[in-house]
């Protein structure tokens, strides 16, 4: 059953899914992806947070400030604040669920964001497609731009009516962020370490890439930039992140 | 900060939504943002959640909630969408009511939201506005024309008339793509009988229209002013207002077509808010 609730002073909203095990000492916290992603992977987060509590772990959802139905705007974000969020997460997680024991499973840049946490009470973490390199993000989120331009620009000549000249932004990312976000980085040494964190990806060269053992290819390639308008509903990723959660 | 509260509704109190309240909710009407096709509450792009808090900063009671099968709450089983939608708005309005007693009722839908918007005004005396994105429209006299003319000064589709003619031989021969042939075949929209209850409804109640339009709607919208008249309804025109932009795109993934969408409905909503304030519900 799902309980949505508001915390950390009102600021943020979150959900929590209780586990159908009372006993366990285990809670799962999902660091959702940002943006666009956030809105293609909702469906499938929430299905994969309730397949937790009903294989024996408690889940729980929040969202970053400016983001989802926390509150702010994304004027006000900072990398800095959402680092700060998860923190908060992990405290209200723990203190809601009554486990010890805290897996951060991480979205894209959500991933990114999960793996600059060192909090002790972190047994380990789980990887969706992570963002390597917030450098390369930013290339993202420019290329899907782009792809709206070139969209908005082929129909406009399709429908024959006059294209607007305005900026074919998904969303205007302030320069603080964007300048901080590209500073942001996953460690090798992190990736790479079985014990600390394990990966499941729609690349099919991303664990060749890593030279990485504790990551697998889910076998359904996903182009994330291509189909921005659509949603991601990848059973075999959620599978096989709910087998490493259960395992 | 806008204050918000967790909502429930339904048997079991499953179904979930955000309420956003003005500081003093003493005589607010009350707008309900329906679910765009399976989006969450909350989307596309946070639209709602930021359109909800806008409406609640100029005095309204926003609710942005998930009705069954979509976003947090669960589906009902062995019933159709309209009976769902229908039961759904029976339990939220109950809530409502338990909140904050019996109120003016708007609803706010983009695509299926606007369907199941229009379906629901047309048996609630309490729904007095509607805010409808993209919402169906029947055709007035000059549509054809107007589309044939559009259609023939295209010169990208004259350059491009050989790869057109051969796209819609192929479309001819495949009877698989007929179902997306067009999006409202993927919806499960107002009938004749509900537009026409639900607008000379809204007519009678002195309620108030805002529709929307974008690109998505090109086959059956495009003029200002068609949705209103094309009903042939007497005194719906002066209680409508509608805006085409045919540059955005159905879920308006630019944010400057959002922010020019919020824009709009926050001027609308603050321009009739005392008039709402001044109805009484039924």
């Amino acid at each position: 059953m799902i309980e949505p609730f508001f915390f950390d002073d009102e600021r943020l909203f979150g959900s929590y899914f209780s586990s159908t095990d009372p006993y366990t000492d285990k809670v799962v916290i999902l660091c959702p992806p940002l943006f666009d992603e956030y809105r293609r992977t909702y469906r499938a987060l929430s299905e994969l947070a309730m397949a937790i509590a009903e294989r024996g772990a408690h889940a729980f959802r929040f969202d970053y400030y400016g983001t989802g139905e926390s509150q702010g705007d994304l004027a006000e974000a900072t990398i800095e604040g959402w680092l700060s969020d998860i923190e908060t997460s992990i405290a209200e997680a723990v203190a809601v669920s009554g486990a010890s024991q805290v897996v951060l499973l991480g979205v894209r840049f959500g991933a990114t964001l999960a793996a600059q946490n060192s909090n002790p009470q972190v047994k380990s973490r789980l990887f969706w497609d992570p963002v390597i390199s917030g450098n390369n993000y930013l290339d993202w989120l420019n290329e899907i731009d782009q792809i709206l331009y070139t969209r908005h620009k082929a129909a406009s000549r399709s429908n024959n009516v006059a294209f607007e000249n305005i900026d074919y932004k998904n969303f205007d990312l302030p320069e603080q962020l964007t300048t901080r976000m590209s500073q942001v980085t996953i460690q090798d040494s992190l990736l790479s370490d079985p014990h600390q964190c394990f990966t499941v990806s729609t690349d099919p060269d991303f664990c060749q890439q890593q030279a990485s053992q504790n990551c697998i290819y889910a076998g359904l390639p996903y182009d994330w930039p291509y189909y921005h308008d659509g949603v991601i509903t990848q059973k075999p990723v959620l599978e096989a992140l709910l087998n490493r959660v259960v395992a | 900060m806008i204050k918000e509260k967790i909502f429930t509704y339904g048997e079991h109190q499953h179904g979930i939504g955000v309420v956003s309240e003005p500081d003093d909710t003493s005589t607010s009407p009350v707008v309900v943002l329906l679910n765009a096709g399976l989006s969450h509450r909350a989307e596309p792009y946070r639209l709602n959640v930021l359109l909800a808090r806008r409406l609640a900063a100029l005095g309204y009671i926003a609710l942005r909630v998930d009705l069954s099968g979509k976003g947090d709450s669960p589906t009902r089983e062995s019933m159709s969408n309209r009976e769902s939608v229908s039961l759904d708005w029976t339990y939220m309005k109950q809530s409502l009511e338990i909140l904050y007693g019996p109120r003016t009722v708007l609803m706010f839908g983009l695509c299926s939201g606007a369907d199941n918007g229009i379906k629901l005004c047309a048996q609630d005396p309490d729904i007095k506005g509607l805010i409808l994105l993209d919402p169906v429209s029947r055709q007035d006299p000059g549509f054809a024309r107007r589309d044939l003319l559009r259609k023939l000064t295209n010169l990208s589709k004259w350059q491009n008339i050989h790869k057109i003619l051969l796209r819609r031989f192929k479309q001819s021969t495949n009877k698989e793509s007929s179902l997306l042939d067009s999006p409202m075949d993927l919806r499960d929209e107002p009938n004749d009988e509900d537009m026409d209850q639900c607008l000379s409804g809204i007519v009678k109640k002195d309620g108030r229209v805002l529709a929307l339009f974008t690109s998505q709607t090109l086959y059956h919208y495009n003029k200002c002013g068609q949705f209103a008249s094309a009903m042939g309804i007497d005194g719906l025109t002066p209680v409508t207002e509608e805006f085409f932009w045919p540059n955005a795109k159905h879920i308006y993934p630019v944010e400057m077509h959002r922010n020019r969408l919020i824009e709009t409905v926050a001027d609308w909503a603050d321009r009739h808010i005392q008039h709402f304030k001044s109805m009484k519900p039924e």
